[in-house]
């Protein structure tokens, strides 16, 4: 797989802040990666950076093969974190000038303005002023104005903010689909849900470092797996099972019956504590075991970071 | 390039596809229009105020003021024809006129306006004249006193009477000088009781001289025998200073003024139009389509369209009313403009001066989120400019001043300063020496100013002047 954007020890100062601090890390071409953290912890600054918007005072940074993104930016799709759209335009004017400042010429542009815009559902409201659409409306067509003219690389900081979910899930499709054209598409988000359902990998931030570069299964099993136990059981004897690192106690019942969640060591196998379980004879309900989500990830691995 | 030229094209579009841009367009002409056609319409359509003589001083001076009225409404008609010929012919037929005015009277004037300037002269209507002297109301003439008089008067000049008195005058006198009780309907009006006294006091003086045994004839001899005052300098084409010698002064003026305007208001347009794209975003996301020169250099010349469209407009529409209501002075314009260059001063005054105002408010523009702030930040810009503005005046009556001539070399200063000293005829030094600082210090404003735009564009907060300064001194910011 071919690298689309490659970042080599960035480090980005405003004056003694550090605001990015010796990020490394890379995206493969087609990949669709999730740029995850806390708000301040310099995914906006990466952004301006990858994009040639600010310089970043230490560090390389590679966009589809070219030193400086200013010189491939008719490749690339932006989508900014605080929206702008000219409010007395048209939805098509609108795509269509940012799509002709792409490159495209004026008629394909206006052309694909009106197509996307009914493939959105957006069709009776393309001649309509921006300022006369509703917020949702209004980001749609930002977002169709950053990939009207196909880029090869697609930056959406925070795209899913403000929408709501019907919405959000219109975008997920969106992005799946520029994936599917063979589109890399990298997304800041604080949000982890949109990143487990969208990524093939994922750039984990805390206060200007990276604290994880992978996909979601390495990501997930930096958090630790927990077994739901539920039953007339002590604490003590669900400690002693084979792979239980800590024990911790959610409800008493009135009847003696007990919810606990007990935390697997790492590489543990949930399997073995279940049959001890079963030949120690402990009146058990239910026994789950459940996988660490990518929230549950983030918490682990950024610690006492955010 | 072809960025660049996308948005000069929409930033041009969304300012012409306005009503407000329209509206503003016409307004300005029909403005002017009305004020320039008012004074004249009202003083046409209104019927000349009527003043009664009261005469109580025994000294018979009504014929004596009817005749001065009379000789002061020549001296307007003659002026009113002197200014249509001059429209019409020039300037040279005005001084004509005037001059067989002051040589032969009212008659010889009308006389030399029908060979001049036929055309005007058979639409010429004479201004109404400033006061028609009507008959005394039998119950005020019948008065003896200065009191009675004014009693008797006053319902006159109250509005519900059918006399409609405007004016009442009560002449009285004594053995040593003559009183005037000058009755008026409007208290704002001042003008024709200086008048009168004028008039009285030519009046007293003749009568005392007589009496003192100076002949009539003598007396008429030195009222005519005024000093011959001849006006020259060694910058007028002919014998003496004409008009068409000023005319290039005036018009470098007019021309600084239009030049002062136009800049200001294009780089208001900017200004507003950069803070409207940095509070919506949008300039985010045109940094990532586009350079800032290209953003900026697309911005400045698509206002300059927009101004220089509705310039052209203003200038078509200004010669068209020119070409039709005074073609006589348009050909003497046309020359001034051509032989005295003007027009190119003005063009290359034009773009340097539109150049270094844009940039500058420009840049203030991105590092502004509301107008207010902008507003904030470009008052003491508009301190500094009005300093031109006071001096531009004062450069019509003494183009030459030590001040003005400095302040020509101030680059800021010398589009519109040396515009209006480029009608005086500077030196080669002065006008290449100014040109060339002023050529400077534009890319000096446009290199800073790209450097400040960009920074202020990605900026969010208030804009720190001495920690931009210092960050382009560094060299911390390298242009996009």
């Amino acid at each position: 797989m071919t690298t689309a954007l490659s970042l080599n020890g960035v480090t980005k100062r405003y004056g003694d802040f550090t605001a990015v601090q010796s990020l490394s890390f890379e995206v493969g071409t087609g990949q669709i990666c999730g740029f995850l953290g806390p708000n301040g912890a310099g995914k906006t600054s990466t952004i301006r950076m990858i994009l040639g918007l600010v310089e970043p005072t230490e560090g390389t940074i590679e966009v589809l093969g070219a030193q400086d993104a200013r010189k491939v930016r008719e490749r690339i799709g932006f989508l900014p974190e605080e929206r702008g759209l000219y409010k007395r335009m048209t939805p098509v004017d609108a795509i269509a000038f940012f799509a002709g400042l792409k490159g495209m010429g004026d008629r394909e542009a206006r052309r694909r303005a009106k197509e996307m815009l009914e493939e959105q559902g957006l069709g009776a409201a393309m001649s309509r002023p921006i300022k006369d659409l509703s917020k949702g409306m209004s980001q749609k067509v930002q977002l169709l104005s950053a990939i009207a003219h196909d880029p090869e690389l697609v930056i959406l900081d925070e795209p899913f903010s403000g929408l709501d979910p019907v919405n959000q899930q219109s975008l997920e499709a969106i992005i799946r689909g520029l994936a599917a054209k063979g589109s890399t598409v990298l997304f800041s988000t604080h949000v982890m849900q949109h990143a487990e359902r969208l990524c093939d990998r994922v750039v984990l931030m805390a206060r200007g470092r990276k604290m994880f570069d992978g996909d979601l299964a390495q990501a997930r099993s930096h958090a630790p797996r927990l077994l739901v136990l539920e039953g007339n059981i002590r604490p003590e004897a669900v400690q002693a099972l084979p792979g239980i690192e800590r024990v911790e106690v959610s409800t008493v019942a009135d009847q003696g019956t007990v919810h606990l969640s007990a935390t697997l060591k790492p590489g543990a196998n949930g399997q073995e504590a279940l049959r001890a379980a079963f030949s120690q004879g402990l009146d058990l309900r239910r026994f789950e075991l459940k996988e660490p989500t990518l929230h549950d990830a983030f918490i682990a691995l950024t610690g006492d970071q955010i | 390039m072809r960025r660049l030229l996308k948005i000069a094209l929409r930033e041009y579009l969304s300012y012409v596809r306005t009503i407000g841009f329209w509206l503003s367009m016409a307004g300005l002409p029909v403005i002017i229009g009305v004020a320039i056609m008012a004074p004249t319409l009202i003083a046409r359509s209104a019927p000349a105020p009527k003043m009664a003589i009261i005469d109580l001083s025994g000294r018979n001076l009504t014929p004596v003021i009817i005749k001065e009225f009379e000789r002061q409404q020549s001296v307007r008609v003659a002026k009113a024809m002197a200014a249509s010929a001059t429209a019409a012919a020039g300037p040279k037929a005005g001084e004509a006129i005037m001059a067989s005015f002051d040589a032969q009277g009212l008659k010889a004037a009308d006389v030399t306006f029908m060979s001049l300037a036929p055309k005007v002269a058979g639409a010429f209507k004479a201004p109404p004249p400033e006061v028609q002297i009507v008959q005394v109301p039998d119950s005020v003439a019948a008065a003896t006193s200065a009191e009675a008089a004014g009693k008797a008067l006053k319902p006159y000049l109250a509005d519900e009477t059918s006399r409609g008195l405007t004016y009442g005058a009560i002449l009285t006198a004594d053995t040593k000088s003559l009183s005037v009780d000058f009755w008026s309907r409007n208290i704002g009006l001042q003008t024709l009781d200086d008048r009168l006294k004028d008039i009285l006091r030519d009046e007293d003086r003749r009568l005392r001289l007589t009496q003192a045994g100076v002949s009539d004839a003598l007396l008429k001899d030195i009222d005519t025998a005024e000093p011959s005052v001849r006006l020259r300098s060694p910058k007028s084409e002919g014998d003496q200073v004409s008009l068409r010698d000023r005319l290039p002064t005036v018009i470098g003026f007019a021309m600084a003024m239009g030049l002062w305007t136009v800049i200001l208001s294009g780089a208001g347009i900017l200004l507003n139009s950069v803070v409207e794209d940095k509070s919506s975003r949008v300039l985010e996301v045109l940094l990532a389509s586009a350079s800032t020169s290209e953003i900026m250099g697309g911005k400045i010349l698509g206002v300059a369209a927009v101004t220089f469209s509705v310039l052209g407009i203003w200038l078509t529409l200004g010669t068209a009313m020119l070409l039709t209501s005074a073609p006589g002075l348009s050909e003497d314009l046309v020359a001034i403009l051509a032989t005295k260059g003007l027009a190119y001063y003005f063009g290359f005054y034009l773009v340097g001066g539109y150049l270094i105002y844009a940039c500058v408010f420009t840049a203030i523009g991105a590092f502004c989120e509301t107008t207010r702030e902008a507003q904030t930040l470009v008052g003491p810009m508009m301190l500094i400019l009005s300093i031109p503005m006071i001096f531009m005046s004062q450069s019509i009556t003494h183009p030459d001043m030590p001040i003005i001539k400095i302040l020509c070399w101030v680059p800021p200063f010398t589009p519109f300063m040396m515009m209006v000293r480029a009608a005086a005829g500077p030196t080669l030094l002065e006008m290449v020496g100014t040109g060339l600082g002023m050529v400077a210090f534009m890319a000096v404003t446009l290199w800073l100013s790209g450097k400040a735009f960009r920074a202020g564009a990605l900026s969010t907060s208030k804009l720190d002047p001495k920690a931009l300064i210092m960050g382009i001194i560094r060299r911390r910011l390298k242009p996009v």
